[in-house]
C-alpha cells in the first residue's frame, strides 16, 4: 500500500469516526477499519484523541501520579549517592508496574502526530492554536502607540483640510493606522499604559458611544473590547 | 379557484414580509421594518439598512461568540446571550479575554460585575435608545456623508449573509464592512476600515445559533443578583457645553453635539473642577472631548494614540484669561478629525 492510499485510507477512517460518511464510502471505510492493521490503529488512535479533546479529564492520566507517587517513595528509600538511574536499574518492577496500556497509548500517539500529521490532528491543531491565541491576548493586553511627532501628524491634518486629494488623505491615515510599523519612523512609535487614558476610554464607550450601529454590534464590541484596555 | 389564489397571493406576501402579518412574524413597530424588510436587498437606501440591522436584534434570541481583533494584535473575545421579547430587551456579554467580566443590559440599564474587585457597576446608558428613533423619524443625515452599497453576499458563522459597505464620502471618518444575515437582518460581522480600505478593527460572531432558547427570566435573575459585590454608581450628571463654557469655532462637518456630562475629577487639589465630557455623533461615529483643568504632573504627553479604531488626541489648550487646560479627544474617526475638533474648541467664559 502506498503512501497516497494510506492516507486516503486514514482520512477515510477519521471522516467514519466522525459518523460523516454513508452508503459506498461508508462501506469501504469500515471494511478498512476492520480488515487492515494500519486501519484498526487509526480507528482506535482516533477514537482516544477524540475523546481526550472531548474531556480534557481523560488526558490527566492517573496512573502517572501514582507511578511518581510509588517512584519518589522508592528513590527516597534508597540510601544517598545511588543515582535515581541506578534506582531503576535496580528495581525493574518500577517500570513494569507501569500500566503498560497507558505506555502503549503514549507511542500510539506519538506514531499518529509524525505519520498522519493533517488527517488525524485537525481538530487537535485547532486547540493548540486557540491555546496560543489566548495567551497572546493575554500579553498584548493593549496595543496603543504614541505618534510623538504631533507635527507630523497636524500638517498631515492641515493638507487634509486644504485640499481633498485622497492620496493624501490616504498618507494621513496611514502613518496614523496601527500594525504598520513601516508606515512611520521607527522610534516614534510607543507604547503607553495610562490609567487615566484607560478610565477616558471607558467613560467614551459608555457615554460617548452613540452610534446607530451600537445596537447589538457597538454595545457588544464595548463590552468585549473593555477588557483590552485593562 | 379566484379565491384561491387570492389566498396564495397573501399568503406569498406575508412570507415575504410585505405585509405586517400578524400571524407570520412577531408583531414590528410601525409599519417601517416590514416594508423595508420586504424590499430587495440591493434598493436598500441607508436609513432602511440601518433600521433593518437594528430591528433585527430586536425580535431575536441568540446565543454566540463574539470575538473583537484590532489591527495592532488585540484580541478580546465574549460569549453572548440575546433575548428580547417585542418590549424588554436582555443581554448577557461574558468576556472570555482578559480580567472575567459580566456584563447585563435590560434596555438602557446596564450592570458590569467585577468579580475579582467583587464590583458591579450600575449604570444607565441613554445613548442605547437614541438612534431607533432618530431611524425611524429620518431626522439623521447618514445619508449625507456615507454612501451604501451591497457588495456580494457571503458565509459567516454559518449563516448567509448580505455584505453592505457604508463608505464615508470625506475623510473625517472611517468605512464600515457589515455582514448582515440574509433572512434576520442581524449584524454577524463588522469592519471598521481606515481610507486606503485596510481593516482597523473587526467585529464577528465566530459561533453563533439563532432562535436559541434562551431565558429572560434567568438573566434577570443573575442582572439583580449583587449579593456579595460593592455596588458602583456611575457619578457623571447632566451639563451643557455653554454652561461649562466651552464652545465649537466651526462645527465640523456631520457631527452633532449629543450631550454634555460632568464628573468629578479623581482626587487631587483640583476635584472640584472635574472633567467635563462633550459627546459627539455623525450617526455612525462618536467622538468625545474631555475637558479637564492642566496639571503639570499628570499631562505631559500631547500627541495622537491609536488603538484599533478607536483614536485619542491628547492637547494643552490655552485660554484667552491665562487659563491652562487639558483636552483629550477619543473617537472611532480618523486622527485628523479629532485635530479639527481641537483646532475648533474655544473657551467662552
Amino acid at each position: 500500500m502506498n503512501m497516497d492510499t494510506q492516507i486516503k485510507h486514514r482520512e477515510q477512517i477519521s471522516a467514519l469516526a466522525d459518523g460523516q460518511l454513508a452508503d459506498g464510502e461508508w462501506a469501504i471505510a469500515l471494511e478498512c477499519a476492520a480488515e487492515e492493521a494500519d486501519g484498526r490503529e487509526s480507528w482506535h488512535a482516533y477514537h482516544v484523541i477524540g475523546d481526550v479533546l472531548r474531556s480534557p479529564d481523560l488526558g490527566a492520566c492517573g496512573h502517572d501520579r501514582a507511578f511518581v507517587a510509588r517512584l519518589r517513595t522508592r528513590l527516597l528509600a534508597e540510601a544517598e549517592g545511588i543515582s535515581s538511574t541506578v534506582a531503576l536499574k535496580e528495581n525493574p518492577e518500577l517500570i513494569a508496574n507501569y500500566d503498560p496500556s497507558t505506555l502503549g497509548l503514549a507511542q500510539k500517539y506519538q506514531e499518529n502526530e509524525r505519520r498522519a500529521p493533517s488527517a488525524a490532528n485537525d481538530s487537535n491543531f485547532r486547540w493548540k492554536l486557540l491555546a496560543s491565541a489566548a495567551s497572546f491576548a493575554a500579553v498584548m493586553a493593549v496595543g496603543w502607540n504614541v505618534m510623538s511627532h504631533l507635527d507630523e501628524a497636524a500638517s498631515g491634518a492641515r493638507l487634509a483640510q486644504s485640499s481633498s486629494a485622497p492620496a493624501r488623505i490616504t498618507g494621513v491615515s496611514s502613518a496614523v493606522a496601527v500594525g504598520e510599523p513601516g508606515a512611520t519612523t521607527p522610534g516614534a512609535m510607543v507604547m503607553v499604559r495610562d490609567p487615566r487614558l484607560d478610565e477616558l476610554l471607558a467613560a467614551h464607550r459608555q457615554f460617548g458611544g452613540t452610534s446607530a450601529l451600537q445596537n447589538p454590534s457597538g454595545f457588544l464590541r464595548n463590552a468585549t473590547f473593555e477588557g483590552g484596555a485593562r | 379557484m379566484k379565491l384561491t389564489f387570492q389566498l396564495r397571493l397573501l399568503l406569498a406576501l406575508c412570507a415575504g414580509g410585505a405585509l405586517p402579518c400578524a400571524v407570520a412574524q412577531t408583531p414590528v413597530q410601525g409599519l417601517t421594518p416590514a416594508v423595508a424588510a420586504a424590499l430587495p436587498a440591493a434598493e436598500r437606501t441607508a436609513g432602511e439598512w440601518l433600521l433593518r440591522l437594528h430591528e433585527a436584534s430586536r425580535q431575536r434570541a441568540y446565543l454566540g461568540t463574539f470575538v473583537v481583533s484590532s489591527a495592532s494584535g488585540a484580541l478580546s473575545s465574549a460569549r453572548i446571550w440575546h433575548v428580547c421579547d417585542g418590549e424588554q430587551q436582555m443581554e448577557r456579554v461574558e468576556t472570555l479575554t482578559g480580567a472575567p467580566r459580566s456584563t447585563f443590559r435590560r434596555n438602557d440599564q446596564v450592570v458590569t460585575f467585577l468579580p475579582e474587585t467583587r464590583v458591579a457597576r450600575t449604570e444607565k446608558r441613554e445613548s442605547l435608545g437614541l438612534f431607533p428613533n432618530l431611524l425611524k423619524s429620518g431626522d439623521h443625515a447618514i445619508p449625507e456623508f456615507y454612501s451604501v452599497r451591497q457588495t456580494g453576499s457571503e458565509r459567516v458563522a454559518g449563516f448567509d449573509a448580505d455584505i453592505v459597505q457604508f463608505l464615508p464620502r470625506d475623510a473625517l471618518r472611517f468605512g464600515y464592512r457589515i455582514w448582515s444575515e440574509k433572512r434576520t437582518g442581524l449584524v454577524i460581522k463588522l469592519q471598521t476600515l481606515d481610507a486606503a480600505g485596510r481593516v482597523l478593527e473587526q467585529a464577528a460572531f465566530s459561533e453563533l445559533q439563532l432562535d436559541a432558547p434562551v431565558k429572560m427570566g434567568k438573566l434577570a435573575q443573575m442582572m439583580a443578583n449583587t449579593e456579595g459585590y460593592r455596588l458602583e454608581k456611575a457619578d457623571a450628571v447632566k451639563t451643557t457645553a455653554a454652561a461649562e463654557g466651552w464652545a465649537l469655532r466651526s462645527a465640523v462637518p456631520g457631527f452633532r453635539p449629543m450631550s454634555c456630562l460632568k464628573r468629578p475629577a479623581p482626587s487631587g487639589p483640583a476635584a472640584a473642577d472635574g472633567t467635563v465630557q462633550w459627546i459627539f455623533s455623525d450617526g455612525l461615529a462618536s467622538v468625545s472631548l474631555f475637558i479637564e483643568v492642566f496639571d503639570r504632573q499628570r499631562h505631559s504627553q500631547e500627541g495622537v494614540l491609536s488603538m484599533g479604531a478607536t483614536q485619542t488626541l491628547t492637547r494643552h489648550v490655552n485660554d484667552r484669561q491665562g487659563g491652562e487646560w487639558w483636552l483629550t479627544a477619543v473617537g472611532e474617526v480618523p486622527a485628523q478629525t479629532l485635530q479639527a475638533f481641537a483646532q475648533s474648541l474655544e473657551r467662552r467664559k
